[in-house]
Order: C-alpha cells, then sequence, then structure tokens
C-alpha cells in the first residue's frame, strides 16, 4: 500500500504499515505515550466522533419521541 | 409518568452524541442508529428511576452501552462478521501522502480491543472524566485510565506514530506543531 515513489517518507510508512505490531520500542517510555503524539490522536479522535455529531439529528428519532410523547400521555 | 419538557429538550439534545458513541460500537451507521433507537425507548420507559438534575447524558450512554453489550451476546457472530466486513472495507481504501489520514485512524481505531476502544471515546471524545466513564462502563477508575493508556499506546503502534518516522514526515510535523500550539 506505501507509494515507494514517495521517498523517505513512504519507506517509513511502509515500515509501518503492517497491521499488528506487537513490540512497543520507540515511542513509549513505561507504556505511556508522549503528549505530542497524544495530542495527535485526541484531534483525530474527536474528528472522526465529530463527524458524526454534526450530522442532523435523523426524522425517525423526532417520530419516535413524538410517538412515546404521545404514548405516555393517553396512559397518564 | 409524564416527562418534563426540559427532560425532553434534553433528551433530544443528546441524540447526536449517542449517534457517534454507537458508532464507534457498532461500526456501522445504520446498527448504530438501530441502538440508539432501542437506547432511546429503554430510558423513557424508566425516566422515573432517573434523578433530575444528575447527568442525563451519562445515564443515557450506560443504557446505550448495556444495550450494545446484551445485542452482542445475542447475535455473537454476526456482530464479529459486522465488524470484519467494516475492516476490509476501511483497509481497501488507500492512505493519501505520508500523513496521518483519518481514513487510517478509523482502521486502526477499529483495531482495537472492544474495551480500550470505547473507553478512549468516552475520555477523549464525548468528553467524560475518567469517573463518569467509569461510571458508564460499570468499572474501576484505574481500570478506564489503563484501558485509555493501552489504547493510545497501541493506536501509536498501528498508526506507527512512534518518534523516528513520526518526526522525519515534515508535512505532519508541521500539522502536528501547529494544532499544539
Amino acid at each position: 500500500m506505501a507509494d515507494e515513489s514517495q521517498g523517505s517518507g513512504g519507506a517509513r510508512r511502509d515500515k509501518a504499515e503492517p497491521k499488528m505490531r506487537q513490540d512497543t520500542g520507540g515511542k513509549v517510555e513505561g507504556g505511556k505515550v508522549d503528549g505530542r503524539i497524544q495530542g495527535e490522536i485526541g484531534k483525530q479522535l474527536r474528528a472522526v466522533y465529530e463527524d458524526v455529531v454534526k450530522e442532523p439529528v435523523p426524522d425517525r428519532f423526532l417520530e419516535l419521541l413524538k410517538k412515546l410523547e404521545e404514548s405516555t400521555g393517553s396512559k397518564n | 409518568m409524564p416527562v418534563s419538557d426540559a427532560l425532553r429538550r434534553d433528551l433530544l439534545a443528546s441524540i447526536p452524541n449517542l449517534r457517534a458513541f454507537a458508532v464507534s460500537l457498532t461500526g456501522s451507521s445504520e446498527r448504530a442508529d438501530d441502538l440508539v433507537q432501542e437506547t432511546l425507548m429503554k430510558a423513557w420507559a424508566k425516566f422515573d428511576t432517573f434523578q433530575e438534575g444528575t447527568n442525563l447524558r451519562a445515564w443515557l450512554f450506560t443504557i446505550l452501552r448495556n444495550e450494545f453489550y446484551s445485542q452482542v451476546r445475542k447475535r455473537g457472530r454476526e456482530v464479529e462478521d459486522a465488524e470484519g466486513t467494516y475492516a476490509a472495507r476501511l483497509a481497501s481504501q488507500p492512505a493519501q501522502g505520508g500523513h496521518m489520514d483519518m481514513r487510517d485512524f478509523r482502521e486502526a481505531l477499529n483495531h482495537l480491543p472492544p474495551d480500550q476502544r470505547e473507553a478512549l471515546i468516552l475520555v477523549g471524545a464525548s468528553g467524560f472524566s475518567y469517573e463518569e466513564a467509569a461510571e458508564i462502563c460499570q468499572c474501576a477508575v484505574g481500570t478506564i485510565k489503563s484501558r485509555v493508556s493501552r489504547a493510545r499506546t497501541r493506536l501509536t503502534d498501528l498508526l506507527g506514530l512512534e518518534g523516528e518516522s513520526y518526526g522525519a514526515d515534515p508535512v505532519s510535523t508541521t500539522v502536528i506543531t501547529r494544532s499544539l500550539t
């Protein structure tokens, strides 16, 4: 998947490509990820999450709440 | 029991967050919305057990999470297949450029063990405290902390973010440095 023509950046990506790397050498000290990387992970995480949060609430939920309200009203 | 207008409004306002959490659990927007629907019905049915003024969002997230795991137990294999398909679909998308791509990130997220992924999402994206996340997942605060930490370590591995390659890419270095200052 890594593009060889990309030069050094591509080659390094290639190194990082395997899905399930088990070794934790390098960036990790005592099992903790350094602050810079942690910040980047947090940023991506929020971006992925906000993608969904930003979507308008589907009509089915508005209809559902309406229905629930009606049923509660008739019961009480 | 009648539901107050304020509660109804808060419930409605919680839906976008519930959907985002549900997507992170199920890996599919269709299943996520079914899960949210189930959650809203359950919540409505037992609103009398909710103390107004306490954390509605955490209460709803707890219901959603419980519903999800009870579905997983019921469906078993079927859920696994759905996740496999999702992972395969993501894996077939080519990464662009040398920096961390959102698609790469989603895929890596999908490879985390579910308990680590949900802890990371709750704390890192939903904005819950470690204490609230522990309440939602019905476990100790220390357990949440360790899951979040392991999730970050795992993502760092999966995405190849370790020091050397990370710093060597001028584009992502710039982006990251800027985002942190």
